[in-house]
């Protein structure tokens, strides 16, 4: 075995000097024959001849000889290599061509796994992480995920069948002030998190320790990203004091950012005084579960069993658990939920994109498998296998593709640094990835030039010097198979975009023009109303500052939402079983003029509303529950539990805010009368995000323990809110518009290649009488009917997939009539366009010259 | 050539061992030999000698190397390997159990 491969390796890279050997072995071996024919009497010419033939050739023995080495066929693809090597130096603009064209397809799609890869497939950087799952409260169908409560923290932290270790934290970020000596304030999202939540996830902190199980309360954790910007990555941090929400709190540790969870969190603290009732009231759902299972328990299996613990307690505790249902999901699919049928949208656009590159490269190549028949022809003649013409071919195709894939990792790379918002990066499996599809796309596309070639008969084509009609067939599939997938990417592109129109054009509620947001911590012995008073006689004077606003949650930023049910004693709108939830905003009293939300009926707060039982609500809620009437002055229970329900009185009604992004339904909105909320709205009359230094300044001047943070206008919020949409949607549309550009180009192509394939017949037609109308029908027709073909497939399969793009529409149909009829004309258009140019040049054909034409 | 037998896939790599099993020979040396051995009955296309010689050398069982003749003149010498003893005694005992079987065949038949 070893000695095999040591021959074969020297007979690789010594080949000159066995080579030489055998020269030499073999003109001895003549020799002696020679001397013995000559001792049997024979002349030294015939002795010599019947030498060379004794041996039977010395060429075929030669070659016989270099087989039995076992280095023929490794030498053979290095030949081919050489051999592609220089074709594609001797035609230069057609290698770029294809590897162009084939870096464009791959490095799409290489661009698109990498992030698919980085978010769903590779498992999350915690210990064991497929054993890791998380449990959700649902209540009714409009709130899909809820913090669990604490009777059902206990509930599932006693199933010792079902995981081996289970850990909470606050999944709602408790703003915080966080005071540092010589330092501005610092606006923190603090999070609250049992003492094994990092030993349980398998996360070790990159400095210090993690909390340990009796933890001091007074201790906290911090973030990569705090340690960094804010202690300048001393390791002298660890140890010391610092002021939170005017409590002393000792950093023990430092979480790394590679792996941060929950992503907000600035802090992490142990159980501790800060913590409101969370973890003793059993109406407060504020509680993120994170359990590990026991090995060899599937997540399924386990959602399964606390499916029925939970049906059972509804059934034991109908008033508080009434209405609830429990939601289990792998933490990763949690975590990544979100954008997974973006991604998966996007992958698969950009594998379309890739197969409409192939085909383009194949139908390329047999154009060229045609150009270059005569040669092939040749080489069958003079002996070459069928087998070794396909493997050369292939090497050639498999050549460009690599030569594609280097270009593509490039495109990728590129792609990628133009900031898409991933921290996906081109590491050894995406690149393993991009290799095997470049080899599988080199195959795919090399495969069926190669095999076209060996059908044609080389007796005729080498008389002809042409293969008539060769890849004729192929190519038209290849064309309409790439026409139905660009239809099928313009039509997705399309509705996307009618989609985002839409979006953009619903009015949120508000008015964002010239409106700021801030986030300003106090500390908590600061009294709101007193701060907010002063903050507002600061601010007002300032020059361009029309209104000044509190408020506990900004519109359109769907994790800061506080819930809380209701009832209306005696309505029939309302089951006692379920009761409806609502929104709670809290606001002070010109927080409607400043965001300009309309009020409908009644009036605003004013000051002397500040603390009493009085509300407003949106649209929306009015409508639902008092349909028939103005609710202004209405009383109903705003706070269900306990024996005194809480009652409030309706005072106005506004207008419907989107408090969930743009395209959420509305909500039943209960706004309080407050000075408390943590979000300064601020009102001006040019470009809001100019006032911001000014205002911080101020705010600074006012009361130096304010920490500021989230300086944001209304506009950036709700260009965010709709993030994940426009990236998608510019993704597909960029896709869509190179899709089509490559399908263009392809049935350009087909069209010209088919034009000269039937020059002479063309001629002849000519020459027989036809007129130059005719031709041109006569190439269009076989155009057109690529064209019809290619549309009627694409929009029949857009039709079949079309449930695919359900989740990503807003305000238009996934089968929207305006952009199934839109799409397919104009990409018709744009195919005649195509068809037209080459079959302009057909009739102008020169009947004379076309029929001398070889 | 028609007065003589063809060999048989495989017997060439055999009869080569054969030859080798006395004593180091060069190419051509092995080809007289075989004739002899042969007793000329079996044609042995020498053509067909080196490709054999040199998938033996691969497989390890001879061993190649450059020596002067008695006649003074650098020849390739191939000598047996001890794999290859022990395939020759192999295929010996192989070929034994072929032709005893074969004989029996034809007996029979």
């Amino acid at each position: 075995m070893w000695s095999d491969l040591l021959y074969r390796l020297r007979a690789l890279f010594r080949r000159q000097k066995l080579e030489s050997d055998l020269d030499e072995e073999l003109s001895f071996h003549i020799k002696c024959q020679e001397e013995k024919n000559r001792k049997a009497g024979m002349s030294s010419e015939v002795a010599h001849r019947l030498a060379l033939q004794a041996l039977g050739g010395t060429e075929q023995t030669r070659e016989a000889c270099r087989d039995a080495r076992g280095t023929r066929w490794l030498e053979e693809f290095l030949q081919d290599c050489r051999y592609s090597a220089r074709t594609m130096g001797n035609n230069k603009a057609f290698a770029g061509l294809v590897a162009f064209v084939l870096a464009i397809g791959l490095g799409v799609v290489t661009a698109v796994f990498s992030i698919v890869h980085a978010v769903i497939i590779e498992p999350l950087p915690f210990r064991d992480s497929t054993q890791l799952l998380t449990v959700w409260d649902t209540y009714l169908p409009q709130y899909a995920k809820v913090g669990v409560s604490p009777v059902e923290l206990q509930l599932w932290q006693a199933q010792r069948a079902l995981f081996q270790e289970t850990a909470w934290y606050r999944y709602v970020p408790l703003d915080g002030n966080l005071l540092m000596p010589g330092a501005e304030p610092v606006a923190v999202h603090a999070d609250f998190i049992s003492a094994n939540f990092f030993s349980m996830l398998g996360m070790p902190p990159i400095a210090g320790r993690w909390l340990g199980s009796k933890e001091d309360p007074q201790s906290m954790l911090i973030s990569e990203h705090l340690w960094r910007t804010r202690f300048a990555g001393d390791p002298n941090a660890l140890g010391k004091t610092f002021r939170f929400n005017e409590e002393p709190f000792t950093v023990v540790g430092v979480m790394s950012s590679a792996a941060q969870f929950p992503e907000w969190a600035d802090l992490w603290l142990p159980q501790g005084p800060l913590q409101r009732d969370e973890l003793t009231n059993p109406v407060r759902h504020a509680l993120g579960f994170v359990a590990r299972l026991r090995p060899g328990m599937t997540k399924e299996r386990a959602a399964a069993q606390l499916m029925e613990i939970s049906r059972k307690l509804a059934g034991e505790h109908p008033k508080t658990s009434a209405g609830w249902g429990i939601r289990v999901n792998g933490l990763q699919e949690d975590l990544t939920g979100d954008v997974r049928p973006a991604l998966v949208l996007l992958l698969s656009a950009a594998s379309f994109l890739l197969l409409i590159a192939c085909a383009n490269i194949a139908s390329l190549l047999f154009s060229r498998a045609s150009g270059r028949a005569k040669e092939m022809a040749i080489r069958v003649a003079v002996g070459a296998s069928s087998l070794r013409i396909v493997r050369q071919l292939l090497t050639e195709s498999l050549a460009l593709a690599l030569l594609g894939g280097v270009l593509g990792w490039i495109v990728a790379k590129v792609g990628l640094m133009a900031g898409l918002p991933t921290r996906a990066h081109l590491d050894t499996t995406v690149i393993l990835f991009l290799f095997s599809i470049s080899v599988a796309a080199g195959i795919f596309f090399g495969l069926a030039p190669a095999l076209q070639t060996l059908r044609s008969d080389p007796q005729s084509v080498i008389k002809s010097g042409t293969v008539t009609g060769g890849g004729m067939v192929a190519r038209s599939v290849l064309i309409i198979f790439e026409l139905s997938l660009t239809v099928m990417l313009v039509m997705g592109a399309g509705i996307l975009a009618a989609s985002f129109v839409r979006l953009m054009q619903v009015n949120p509620g508000f008015n964002a023009n010239g409106v700021l947001t801030m986030r300003v911590v106090a500390p908590p012995s600061r009294k709101p109303g007193e701060l907010f008073h002063r903050i507002q006689e600061k601010l007002m004077p300032l020059p361009g500052v029309q209104g000044i606003a509190a408020t506990n949650a900004l519109p359109l930023v769907a994790d800061r939402a506080s819930t809380s049910r209701f009832n209306v004693p005696g309505s029939p709108l309302i089951s006692p079983d379920a009761l409806p939830a609502a929104q709670v905003r809290l606001a002070s009293p010109n927080y409607f003029s400043a965001m300009q939300i309309p009020v409908r009926t009644g009036r605003i707060f004013s000051e002397q509303d500040l603390n009493q039982p009085v509300c407003i609500i949106n649209e929306t809620m009015a409508h639902r529950f008092w349909p028939h009437r103005d609710p202004v002055g209405i009383k109903f229970i705003n706070g269900p539990w306990g024996p005194n329900p809480n009652w409030a009185t309706i005072v106005g009604v506004v207008g419907d805010v989107k408090q969930f992004g743009l395209d959420a339904e509305p909500s039943f909105d209960i706004y309080y009368p407050s000075l408390a909320g943590q979000y300064l709205v601020v009102k001006s009359a040019g470009d809001p995000l100019a006032l911001g230094a000014v205002l911080e300044r101020t705010l600074h001047s006012i009361d130096p323990e304010l920490a500021i943070g989230d300086s944001r206008s209304m506009g950036q919020i709700a260009a965010e809110s709709a993030r994940t949409r426009r990236w998608t949607l510019g993704l597909l549309a960029a896709f869509a518009s190179v899709a089509l550009l490559l399908a263009l180009v392809g049935i350009y192509g087909v069209i010209s290649w088919s034009v000269t394939q039937r020059r002479k017949e063309v001629g002849i037609r000519m020459a027989l009488g036809a007129q130059r109308g005719q031709v041109l029908a006569l190439v269009l027709r076989y155009g057109l009917k690529l064209t019809l073909l290619g549309l009627g497939l694409g929009i029949l399969a857009s039709f079949a997939l079309r449930h695919t793009l359900a989740s990503f529409v807003y305000g238009v149909s996934a089968e929207d009539p305006m952009i199934y009829a839109c799409v397919p004309v104009f990409l018709f258009a744009a195919a005649l366009l195509a068809c037209y140019v080459p079959a302009r040049r057909a009739s102008g054909i020169d009947p004379v010259i076309s029929l001398r034409y070889e | 050539m028609s007065e003589f037998l063809n060999l048989p896939q495989g017997t060439l790599d055999l009869l080569i061992l054969k030859a080798l099993a006395v004593e180091a020979l060069h190419g051509w040396a092995i080809s007289e030999r075989l004739q002899q051995i042969s007793r000329q009955t079996l044609s042995v296309q020498q053509g067909s000698l080196y490709p054999a010689l040199h998938r033996l050398e691969r497989r390890g069982w001879v061993k190649a190397y450059w020596d002067v003749t008695e006649n003074n003149r650098r020849a390739k010498y191939y000598r047996l390997t001890r794999a290859g003893t022990k395939q020759l005694n192999k295929e010996v005992a192989d070929w034994r159990r072929l032709t005893a079987a074969v004989g029996y065949v034809l007996d029979i038949g």
